[in-house]
């Protein structure tokens, strides 16, 4: 996604938390980059909030979110492998419900084993039953043989792929084509040339605790940020990087620029209370519950 | 064999009407299969009108905690010694002493949702509400945590916010102000004491705050936003934003110490023409403007290079640091 710009699709799939994590990292690293994907994000959000708003309590209780959407299809599944020996026990309490049918039932049996018998005997077969020619326009249970026309034929009816009645369509937006803005990304820090510099004591101790804390907010983030808070996450996190990136450039051009080197160990610092605000704010949640 | 075969109908047919029988005896009616409903329907916690109201006598020096899950939250210091409490179409909720003072009035309480509320959250004691009316003692402090609220105070004592979404606004507090926001607006007016306001993503505007004590700090920070401070009377200030402009307009206190940081961003001062302070601007790409008269001690602005400028306006008195990585740094006269 480097320098291009998401589809507006994307971006409304992403703030309907339809994307997948990968998807989700790649877009909130373009859009924190990016203006013209931030502002079209921000607006996208004020759009749906404007929606939300006024639809209320009413749109939470009617119409079905994702996570509904599942619960159905799992249900559906559920059901589908129920296995045929459950199925099975239940016709036979429902027929067993009602000394009629049980009868019937009983007549059944009894027709069915004197059938048997009687069918064993290789001459009566002839007697008791012509081949009974039948079509597949006419019984399309029927097998095209008309030599097994008695063979039971199973009741298992092929269900079509997916009998879903609302099935979910992830949208479209996903596979959307980008365009380019001809907007390059800012650099970010990692980058070889960003790790090649000669880091002092103070710059390796700094970058340790760094990665140690971008480890843990990487696990956070996802479930404690919304959409909006996770790009104004990620804009800063890459401002903050360009910023660490240019200032370490300086400070190997010119070692002894001491502006430049304070300035470089402040934004180290200011990456560090920004990665570490995840974790407090996970703390203040986690004190909510 | 028809003899033997009819024998076995007969004995099928019995075992099938015994087996009938006895279902039939143990329930009456079952009735086909049905499937379970997959989707349990959600619980109903409203609808509710209603309003509680519930007081409490307590300390002048009272210390309140509030955690509230959702609602619009207003807090105000009046001259009675009883904390009252309403909440407009939320739950109810209990008062919770803590400590009690040598009079037997409450000097420590908290709020606590009560399981009879009509919209309790079921996994948490924080209340919540459409509109939360909390009037406590002058003296009091204040200790709100928040979720999803905004919330506004007034003439208290001090006051600490920890929200995670909403605005807080703060006023006529005298004794500090502690904010802490993840995403929402801070604003700050006519107050005293210690004040520390920090926001993830919101502006920040502070108006005419000032020190309790010699030696208390300012502090204003915020992720992505804008600053804006005027009327500041405190001589130890840091002020920084990673993306936004920070804008001071006010005096720089004699043997103050300020430091105005921003990432990517602009800084701005209005000062008086009687300023007396040691600027150091460091900048990377953008430019440094002062409309003040200053004396240049250091300079090196050689293109390409991280940018730093060290000068003098009237005697010094003051030491102002200006950093940013990406944007100007402006000092108009006032």
């Amino acid at each position: 996604m480097n320098g291009k710009c998401a589809d507006i699709g994307l971006i409304q799939a992403y703030l309907d938390g339809e994307l997948g994590p990968a998807e989700s990292a790649e877009l909130t690293a373009h859009v924190g980059m990016c203006e013209l994907c931030s502002s079209e994000m921000a607006e996208a959000e004020m759009e749906s909030a404007a929606v939300f708003a006024a639809l209320g309590g009413e749109l939470d209780a009617l119409v079905p979110t994702q996570r509904l959407w599942s619960k159905i299809n799992s249900s559906i599944e559920e059901s589908r492998s129920r296995s045929l020996l459950d199925r099975f026990a239940g016709f036979i309490s429902f027929v067993f419900a009602s000394p009629s049918l049980a009868a019937a039932a009983a007549l059944l049996l009894v027709a069915g084993i004197t059938l048997t018998f009687v069918l064993k005997r290789p001459d009566a077969v002839e007697q008791a039953f012509a081949p009974v020619p039948t079509t597949a326009e006419s019984d399309t249970r029927a097998s095209s043989t008309g030599d097994t026309a008695l063979k039971p034929v199973s009741t298992q009816v092929s269900e079509p792929a997916d009998t879903r009645p609302h099935q979910y369509d992830a949208p479209t937006a996903v596979k959307a084509s980008f365009t380019t803005t001809g907007k390059p990304p800012l650099p970010r820090t990692g980058t070889p040339s960003a790790v090649q510099i000669q880091a002092t004591s103070a710059d390796q101790t700094y970058q340790r605790t760094i990665a140690a804390l971008s480890a843990t907010a990487a696990n956070q983030k996802d479930t404690l940020f919304s959409p909006s808070e996770r790009v104004a996450f990620e804009r800063s996190l890459a401002l903050v990087d360009d910023s660490i990136t240019r200032l370490q450039a300086a400070v190997r051009k010119d070692p002894k620029n001491d502006p430049a080197r304070q300035a470089l160990y402040a934004n180290y610092q200011t990456k560090i209370d920004l990665l570490s605000s995840v974790t407090q704010k996970e703390e203040l949640v986690a004190s909510l519950k | 064999m028809r003899y033997r075969s009819l024998q076995i109908l007969l004995i099928a047919a019995a075992i099938s009407a015994a087996a009938a029988t006895t279902l039939a005896q143990a329930d009456p009616k079952p009735g086909p299969y049905v499937p379970k409903p997959a989707i349990q329907p959600a619980p109903v916690y409203g609808p509710s009108t209603s309003v509680i109201e519930r007081s409490l006598p307590v300390a002048a020096n009272l210390t309140a905690s509030l955690c509230v899950i959702k609602g619009n939250v207003h807090i105000n210091g009046w001259d009675r010694k009883e904390m009252r409490v309403l909440i407009k179409d939320g739950s109810d909720f209990a008062f919770r002493v803590l400590e009690s003072d040598s009079d037997g009035l409450a000097a420590w309480t908290t709020l606590q949702s009560s399981p009879n509320g009509p919209r309790r959250s079921p996994s948490s004691d924080c209340v919540s509400g459409d509109r939360i009316e909390v009037d406590v003692p002058f003296g009091s402090r204040i200790d709100i945590k928040g979720q999803e609220s905004t919330v506004e105070v007034d003439s208290v004592r001090v006051v600490k916010i920890s929200n995670v979404g909403g605005d807080a606004s703060i006023r006529n507090v005298s004794e500090g102000v502690s904010a802490t926001v993840y995403q929402g607006d801070i604003s700050v007016m006519d107050s005293s004491g210690p004040a520390s306001l920090e926001t993830t993503t919101g502006n920040i505007v502070a108006v005419d705050l000032k020190p309790r004590q010699p030696g208390e700090n300012f502090r204003a920070k915020t992720n992505n936003g804008v600053i804006s401070v005027s009327g500041l009377g405190f001589r130890q200030s840091e002020i920084s934003t990673i993306s936004g402009t920070v804008s001071y307009v006010g005096k720089i206190l004699e043997g103050g110490s300020y430091s105005f940081a921003t990432t990517s961003g602009s800084i701005r001062l209005e000062l008086p023409e009687t300023t007396s302070s040691i600027i150091a601007a460091s900048y990377g790409f953008g430019g440094f403007n002062t409309d003040l008269p200053m004396k240049i001690l250091t300079e090196d602005v050689s293109p390409g290079s991280f940018k730093r400028v060290t000068g003098q306006i009237g005697g010094g008195g003051a030491t102002v640091k200006l950093s940013t990585t990406s944007g100007n740094i402006v000092i108009k006269k006032r």
